[in-house]
């Protein structure tokens, strides 16, 4: 596929601006600029603003390893690398038509930032955290916006993986999640719409994630099996591709 | 001066008890199941709740931030806190005027952790959602344990701030531990090991010591605060006697045995078994059970430690402690 060649017109929703340059980061901001869209990517971090801008292209799910899969035109590369504009201030997001926070997990950090993307988006503009579980409706309370406020969570690497758990509250705006949605279903994701539990940590996913996880860890404590071999025996019999441990090691520290 | 929701009967100025389920029968052994207290400072100082009692904490508690610093430890079955689950013996340490949450303990009927607020002002949750506060403020409302208590507003400037000896790092607002691997603490001249945290108030704030104590350790000699004490066993046990000699000493013929019946004196705290004593009256002297002991030290107001022993000053454990807890105190200093 040529880069930017894609029948649902990601370049039609207009600008998405992404907040935080690290591993998911980066990879949203690829996804996006892969489908032919604009993308703002918005980190305080000079350093990680250059190690996302050389992961994009030399990185194990970069540009030139695309390339080398035959998902990318070589002479793509620069194209697709152009539409990214790496900057340092949440201003730059102020033309974007959707910003997808994904800033570190933690809480305060996250309600500190919508805050202040709430000043500094346009008022129409949708805000979607990806955040792993934590309730979006505790986040969108603290903005003036909270019917444009929604949970988009990608997993790692997220310019490879389908996943696209759409997190509603009960007073987000249908044009907000229709928004997102057609977004990410030119992204090539799959998109699934579910209901924000204000009480629980996790979303779907997640809580369904790591109760298996809690599981696989009482089994390595009570010297059942090893972390290995557990990985080793979920992807025999389930076909999973990388087991429990190995998915944490990937999501926290990256794929590379 | 410690002070409890409901009737303890204290002896010497101390009062023992086990964190138990009040719901299955109790033994008649004196011993008070759970606590839920205040201490240190009439005012301001930390509150307390150790228990397992279904009516008096939710099960759950969504997105929020306290005006004060907290510390909560998992007893018995994991709670979670956001994405994070504790086992028995791991603890958060939660910065003020921080969002955290949500949060869920696992035992169907009440909490199963000890949690400790640095200043009871700061009990109050205050949520980012305007509907749940006004359910939140109704509970608060009715709750019996705050009575007298003026909350902080929420705009309060509140100085705070958590410091711990073990190198734990700040991820940006919490802290996590645990009793489970203690090879990062500080090795005192008995083999036990220890962490100390500051939290709370930059100058008068909570102090908590972790101690990981070897089988076979001296016992730590009797000793006096000007503070408030609780101490609650996480692992293993202690003994701790009976300081009924005018100077605190045990005063029989050893100090495990009583002077006027010769029988062991004091008593024997087991896992979640706990003391609270009263600031300026005498803590007998405490040995490690058979498998060692891990407890946990909360030291209502951090200036009053050191304790003093019959003797003086307090020497070997007991001094090493103070030298760490300055150097926390130190480094308040210099941050502020």
């Amino acid at each position: 596929m040529t880069a930017g060649d894609n029948p649902a017109g990601v370049g039609a929703v207009g600008t998405v601006g992404v907040i935080g340059a690290g591993v998911i980061g980066s990879g949203i901001a690829q996804a996006v600029a892969v489908a032919g869209g604009a993308v703002v990517c918005v980190d305080t971090s000079a350093a990680a603003r250059e190690r996302a801008r050389r992961q994009l292209v030399e990185g194990r799910f970069g540009l030139r390893a695309a390339v080398e899969r035959g998902k990318l035109a070589a002479a793509d590369v620069d194209r697709v690398a152009t539409r990214i504009a790496w900057e340092s201030e949440l201003s730059a997001v102020a033309g974007a038509t959707v910003v997808i926070e994904a800033v570190p997990e933690d809480l305060a950090l996250k309600v500190r930032v919508f805050r202040e993307l709430d000043r500094a988006a346009a008022a129409s503009a949708v805000l979607a955290t990806n955040s792993s579980g934590f309730p979006v409706g505790a986040l969108a309370a603290t903005t003036d916006r909270p019917t444009r406020v929604l949970g988009w969570h990608w997993s790692s690497p997220a310019q490879i993986m389908r996943f696209a758990e759409i997190v509603v509250t009960e007073h987000t705006d249908p044009d907000a999640v229709e928004t997102v949605t057609r977004l990410a279903h030119g992204l090539g994701k799959n998109p699934i719409i579910v209901r924000d539990a204000p009480m629980a940590w996790g979303y779907v996913a997640n809580r369904v994630y790591w109760a298996a996880v809690a599981e696989a860890r009482r089994i390595v404590a009570e010297g059942v099996s090893t972390e290995r071999d557990v990985d080793q025996l979920l992807v025999d019999c389930f076909r999973w591709p990388v087991g429990p441990f190995t998915m944490i090691q990937g999501a926290t520290a990256g794929w590379t | 001066m410690i002070t409890l929701l409901g009737s303890a009967t204290w002896h010497n100025g101390h009062v023992d008890g086990v964190i138990r389920d009040i719901r299955r029968p109790v033994p008649d052994d004196g011993l008070l199941s759970g606590a839920i207290l205040r201490m240190g400072d009439p005012g301001a100082g930390p509150v307390v709740a150790m228990s397992i009692e279904g009516r008096i904490f939710p099960r759950k508690a969504p997105v929020h931030l306290h005006k004060s610093d907290s510390f909560r430890m998992a007893l018995g079955e994991p709670i979670r806190v956001g994405g994070t689950s504790y086992a028995h013996g791991e603890f958060r340490l939660q910065q003020a005027d921080a969002f955290y949450g949500p949060e869920y303990w696992t035992d169907e009927v009440g909490t199963n952790q000890l949690l400790l607020m640095a200043d009871r002002r700061g009990l109050k949750p205050y949520l980012t959602d305007a509907q749940l506060q006004r359910l939140a403020d109704t509970a608060l409302a009715d709750d019996v344990s705050l009575e007298g208590v003026a909350m902080l507003p929420r705009d309060a400037d509140v100085p705070h701030a958590i410091v711990n000896s073990f190198g734990a790092a700040l991820r940006p607002n919490h802290v996590d531990a645990g009793f489970t691997d203690t090879t990062g603490w500080s090795m005192l001249c008995d083999g036990s090991r220890l962490a100390a945290v500051a939290l709370g108030h930059r100058e008068s704030g909570v102090l908590l010591l972790c101690w990981d104590r070897p089988p076979g350790a001296a016992a730590l000699p009797a000793f006096r605060l000007g503070t408030d004490l609780v101490r609650l066993v996480v692992e293993g046990s202690c003994r701790i006697g009976e300081p009924d000699g005018p100077d605190g000493s045990a005063d029989g013929p050893d100090s495990r045995t009583s002077r006027f019946t010769g029988r062991p004196s004091g008593v024997e705290l087991g896992r979640l078994g706990f003391r609270l004593q009263q600031e300026g009256t005498w803590h007998g002297e405490s040995r490690p059970g058979p498998s060692g002991s891990k407890e946990l030290w909360i030291v209502a107001d951090r200036r009053a430690w050191p304790p003093v022993g019959a003797a003086g000053p307090a020497e070997g454990p007991l001094a090493e402690t103070g030298a760490e807890v300055a150097a926390l105190t130190s480094r308040l200093a210099t941050a502020a």
